[in-house]
C-alpha cells in the first residue's frame, strides 16, 4: 500500500513539474515570437547623403565603377 | 651652503598645476567621446533564433535563392546575362581579383551610388493588435535592388548579398538595424567582421570602425539568425518612426 501511495505521489509530482516546465517554455516561445514580430515592424527608411569627408575610392576602383555605370546606363 | 628643497619647478609649475591639467584633459577626452557609441557586439549575445522566425526576411531569402541561378549563369557566360545584370557581372568579376578590404570598399561605393527609393508600404493585420496598420515594406533581393533601387535596409542587404557572392562567410556579415541618435530615425548598416575588426558599412560611403558611430543597435540578421540588442545598451529610442 505504501509503495502504491509513494508511486502515486511520484506521478503527481512529476506531472506538476512537467506542466510547469512546459508552461515556462511556452511563455518563452511567445515572448521571442512577439519580440521578433515587433522588430520586423520597425520602419527603416533613413536616407543618408554621401559624406564628402568619407575616404575617396582609389582610382582603379573608381574606374571599375565607371565601367559598371556605363554598362548599366546602356541597359 | 644650505640647499632648500622646493616643490616648485624651475618654470613655476606645481603639482596642483599638474592635477588641474590632468582634470582638464580628462574632461576634454570625455567630451570628445560623449557621442561615441559602443562597438557592435559581433558575438552570440542576444541570439533570438533562426532567421526563419522572421517571416518577411525569410521570404526574401527564399526569393534570393530562387533568383540566384540567373546571376550564376550570367557570371559563367556573358551571353546569358539579362541586360540589367551586365554591370553587376563586370563589378563581381573585377572585384574577385581584389583583396578583402578593397572588395568591401568597392561594394560599399557601388551600392551607395544606386537610386534611393522609399519602400512601398502595405496594409496588413498585425498579429498583436488585430488592427490594420501601415506595415514596413519587404526586404529587396539583389535582383530587385539592381532593377529598382531601394532604401537604407536594401542598401545594407545588397552589400550583404554581394559580399557573400565574393566569398565572405555568412558568420562574418550581419545586417544591423540601428537607432540613429543624430537623425532620430531607424537606419540599417552592414556589419562586416574583417581582419580582427568590425566594420560598419554606411550608405554615406563611410566605413566606421569600433565605437565611431552614434548608433544604438536594435537587432541584426543574416541568413542564419536574429540577434536582439535591446537591453544591452543605454538609452531607449525616443519613438519608433522613420527618419
Amino acid at each position: 500500500m505504501r509503495t502504491l501511495i509513494f508511486a502515486a505521489l511520484c506521478i503527481v509530482t512529476g506531472a506538476v513539474w512537467a506542466d510547469t516546465t512546459t508552461a515556462v517554455v511556452k511563455v518563452y516561445s511567445l515572448d521571442v515570437k512577439e519580440r521578433i514580430q515587433n522588430l520586423e515592424l520597425i520602419d527603416v527608411t533613413a536616407e543618408k547623403p554621401v559624406d564628402e569627408q568619407a575616404a575617396k575610392l582609389e582610382p582603379d576602383l573608381e574606374a571599375i565603377l565607371d565601367d559598371v555605370a556605363a554598362l548599366e546606363e546602356a541597359e | 651652503m644650505r640647499v632648500t628643497r622646493s616643490t616648485h619647478s624651475s618654470d613655476g609649475t606645481t603639482p596642483f598645476h599638474c592635477v588641474g591639467l590632468t582634470v582638464v584633459l580628462l574632461i576634454a577626452l570625455a567630451a570628445t567621446t560623449a557621442h561615441a557609441g559602443r562597438p557592435y557586439p559581433f558575438d552570440e549575445t542576444g541570439y533570438l533564433g533562426a532567421a526563419t522566425l522572421m517571416p518577411e526576411w525569410s521570404a526574401t531569402m527564399g526569393r534570393e535563392r530562387a533568383q540566384a541561378p540567373l546571376l550564376d549563369a550570367c557570371l559563367a557566360d556573358e551571353d546569358r546575362c539579362p541586360s540589367y545584370y551586365r554591370g553587376l557581372r563586370r563589378l563581381l568579376t573585377s572585384a574577385a581579383t581584389l583583396d578583402g578590404y578593397r572588395q568591401i570598399s568597392l561594394i560599399n561605393h557601388y551600392v551607395n551610388r544606386k537610386r534611393y527609393r522609399n519602400d512601398r508600404t502595405e496594409q496588413i493585420e498585425t498579429p498583436l493588435a488585430g488592427e490594420p496598420l501601415t506595415y514596413r515594406s519587404r526586404w529587396a533581393t539583389l535582383e530587385e535592388f539592381v532593377r529598382r533601387g531601394g532604401d537604407c535596409e536594401d542598401y545594407a542587404t545588397t552589400k550583404y548579398y554581394l559580399l557573400r557572392r565574393l566569398g565572405f562567410a555568412t558568420d562574418d556579415l550581419r545586417v544591423v538595424v540601428t537607432w540613429d541618435g543624430e537623425s532620430h530615425g531607424y537606419h540599417a548598416v552592414l556589419a562586416v567582421r574583417f581582419d580582427g575588426e568590425v566594420l560598419l558599412l554606411e550608405s554615406d560611403n563611410t566605413i566606421r570602425r569600433g565605437s565611431r558611430h552614434r548608433y544604438r543597435f536594435i537587432y541584426s540578421i543574416n541568413e542564419n539568425g536574429i540577434w536582439d540588442h535591446a537591453g544591452s545598451q543605454d538609452p531607449q529610442p525616443a519613438k519608433e518612426t522613420s527618419a
